[in-house]
């Protein structure tokens, strides 16, 4: 039922744009792959040349082991749910999810069968009759979710399903598709630029920027490990903290100097960091990893309140040291005046560090 | 409401009556008077009203010589010019609408350009060259002069009307199944279908209409306004009224029923259902 995807060296490009730059993507079967990345990275245009909706300029696409780079999208075994629902709109609620069947010539009591049972699990068996302009935007987007699973594809491609919906329908309807996945259990694609959606749904994140994957991990490794400066930043609400930083050795003791400041860095870190004495290194940490004092005594990094920000139940800080801006959340009993200075304690075994030049991560392993 | 906008509303309005007037008052007239007895059309003074709801005149008008076989022409190339402008229109307006190609926006302008020559400037080639062709005084000739008519308008209509219906959908409909040209026929079309009935109905009404190529290109088989036009002079005031009346049926018919439609298409709002 479920297959595996896999692409090789996929290239697409729109005049001048390269929408995906060689791209290799292997996704496992039955796994729920989430494609991340700011707008315009190329998440649409992957999904695309996956459906068979556009041609690839070079490089191929497996679907199950079977190359489908020149099939069109009904011989790919796929099913696609669009941003826009893209629902029919001069067929009813039922003919819009049996089209599919019908297309495939299927029996007509076999397709009323399923069309109810995929209305059931969806809940909207009791719109059958209705034409898509009776719909709220929920509903529409489950017609279409509908329409796809029927035809129990061996791949299911979403793109952006629930970005036009409202905030609170968009959270359930992301518990259901989690559901929903794993009932049917299918292959599924899934873009997205709502990290929060990705780290929820995904079983492996690929972070997309310009075309091409940054990172391809479980959504805790993407948030934990980044790979690189722009995931680091991409991820998180808010984002990883950076500051700039060189390592440097005194009393026979590596540490890292930001600015007059030095942060201590982890027993197993110490010889790593060795060979890199004089080099310029990013920190990053994240603001969770941060832990706010009142003032920087006790060998706390120093730090300049610009701006506090009350969001309930924390409160959040963007802080200044030397030229990197940080932002930082802690209790709102903390009285926090712009201008003032405070105390900052960064967990040693939370910090990671990344070469100033490329942005990439420094693997110490 | 301000005096100022009360006041520009007032002169929008009386503007848009004198207009509406200016365009109804001769229809109306011209309506009255084919429904009037044929003797009372010469009274004088003439009552606005007539004394009674007469089909005379319109009989004596259908029952005139040549009329009828007229009429039979004109539906004829009509329905020809329909047939050859959709035939090439919608799928024109289906590229322009659904591809990007180089020389697009140099095609969409450019089909303008054949209705900047006047017909009175082509009239003499064309007869010739329809003569050497065998095409001269025959229906489909007429025909093919009013699709090239037709077509620029027919091309921007549908492109239109294509641009209405969302890529989306189709692209959907492949990917549950259909080809390419499935997924255009079971759901751009249905969808387009409204506006496509408009555009067809403008393009009967163009070819209805046309009286000078008509004229130029035929000897024995006249459409009817090319009939009327060559008749006219020599025809008594009751026939000119059932004739201008009668021409007009199509065109009134048309605004009619599609007068919503065509706001919508010309607004460059999509065809919504
Ligand atoms: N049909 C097209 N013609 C020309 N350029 C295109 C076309 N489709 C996409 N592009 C370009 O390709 C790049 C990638 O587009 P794509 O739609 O894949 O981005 P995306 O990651 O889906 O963005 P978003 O989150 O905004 O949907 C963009 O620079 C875009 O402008
Ligand atoms: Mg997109």
């Amino acid at each position: 039922m479920a297959a595996e995807i896999r692409l090789e060296k996929v290239r697409k490009t729109f005049g001048k744009v390269v929408a995906v730059k060689d791209m290799d993507l292997l996704v496992e079967p039955g796994e729920f792959l989430v494609l991340l990345g700011p707008s315009g990275c190329g998440k649409t245009t992957t999904l695309r040349c996956i459906a068979g909706l556009e041609r690839v300029d070079h490089g191929r696409v497996y679907i199950g082991g079977r190359d489908v780079t020149e099939l069109p999208p009904s011989k790919r075994g796929i099913a696609m749910v669009f941003q826009s629902y893209a629902v029919f709109p001069h067929m009813t609620v039922a003919q819009n999810i049996g089209f599919g069947l019908r297309m495939r010539r299927a029996p007509k009591n076999e397709i009323k069968k399923a069309v109810q049972e995929v209305a059931r699990l969806l809940q909207i068996d009791e719109l059958l009759d209705r034409y898509p302009s009776q719909l709220s935007g929920g509903q529409r987007q489950r017609v279409a979710v509908a329409r796809a699973l029927v035809m129990r594809p061996e791949v299911l491609l979403m793109d952006e399903p629930l970005s036009n919906l409202d905030a609170l329908l968009r959270l359930q309807m992301r518990a259901e598709l989690k559901k929903l996945h794993r009932e049917v259990g299918t292959t599924t694609v899934y873009v997205t630029h709502d990290q929060i959606e990705a780290l929820s749904l995904g079983d492996r994140i690929a972070v997309m920027r310009e075309g091409e994957i940054m990172q391809l991990d479980a959504p805790n490794e993407v948030y934990d490990m980044p790979a690189n400066v722009f995931v680091g930043g991409f991820i998180g609400t808010p984002p990883m903290n950076f500051l700039r930083a060189e390592v440097r050795k005194e009393d026979g003791g590596v540490y890292l100097a930001v600015g007059d400041f030095s942060v201590e860095v982890h027993k197993e870190w110490q010889e790593k960091l060795e060979g890199m004495v004089g080099k310029k290194v990013v920190l990053g940490i994240r603001a969770e990893n941060i832990e706010v004092r009142p003032t920087p005594e006790g060998g706390a990094l120093p730090a300049r309140v610009v701006v506090s920000e009350p969001l309930g139940a924390q409160q959040l800080l963007t802080v200044q040291v030397g030229k990197d801006v940080l932002k930082v959340a802690t209790s709102t009993e903390l009285s926090a005046t712009p201008g003032q200075t405070i105390g900052l304690v960064l967990t040693k075994a939370k910090i990671r560090l990344f070469d100033e030049e490329s942005g990439e991560a420094l693997k110490f392993d | 409401m301000s005096y100022p906008r009360l006041l520009r509303r007032t002169l929008l309005y009386i503007g848009a009556t004198a207009f509406a007037l200016w365009v109804l008052i001769p229809i109306f007239l011209i309506a009255i008077s084919s429904f009037t007895p044929p003797n009372e059309i010469y009274a004088w003074p003439k009552p606005i009203i007539p004394s009674r709801f007469s089909l005379d005149t319109m009989r004596f008008f259908l029952n005139s010589y040549g009329v009828l076989n007229s009429l039979r022409n004109s539906i004829l190339v009509a329905l020809l010019t329909l047939a050859f402008t959709l035939a090439v229109g919608a799928p024109a307006g289906y590229a322009v609408a659904r591809f990007s190609f180089r020389g697009r926006e140099a095609f969409r302008l450019g089909i303008l350009i054949t209705r900047m020559f006047p017909t009175a400037l082509l009239a003499v080639p064309l007869a010739v060259t329809f003569i050497k062709w065998g095409l001269y005084d025959t229906l489909i000739g007429v025909a093919l002069i009013h699709t090239a008519m037709a077509l620029p308008f027919a091309v921007i209509i549908t492109t239109g009307i294509f641009m209405g219906v969302p890529k989306d959908l189709e692209e959907a409909a492949m990917t549950l199944g259909c080809s390419r040209f499935g997924a255009f026929v079971r759901v751009a079309l249905p969808l387009a279908l409204p506006g496509l009935a408009a555009a067809a109905m403008f393009t009967f009404v163009i070819s209805w209409n046309e009286v000078f190529a008509a004229t130029i290109l035929t000897v024995n088989n006249r459409t009817l306004p090319a009939h009327i036009l060559t008749t006219i002079q020599a025809s008594p005031l009751y026939f000119r009224f059932a004739g201008g009346f009668f021409m007009t049926i199509p065109a009134l018919f048309f605004m009619f029923f599609i007068r919503r439609y065509l706001f919508h298409m010309w607004g460059g709002a999509t065809a919504e259902r």
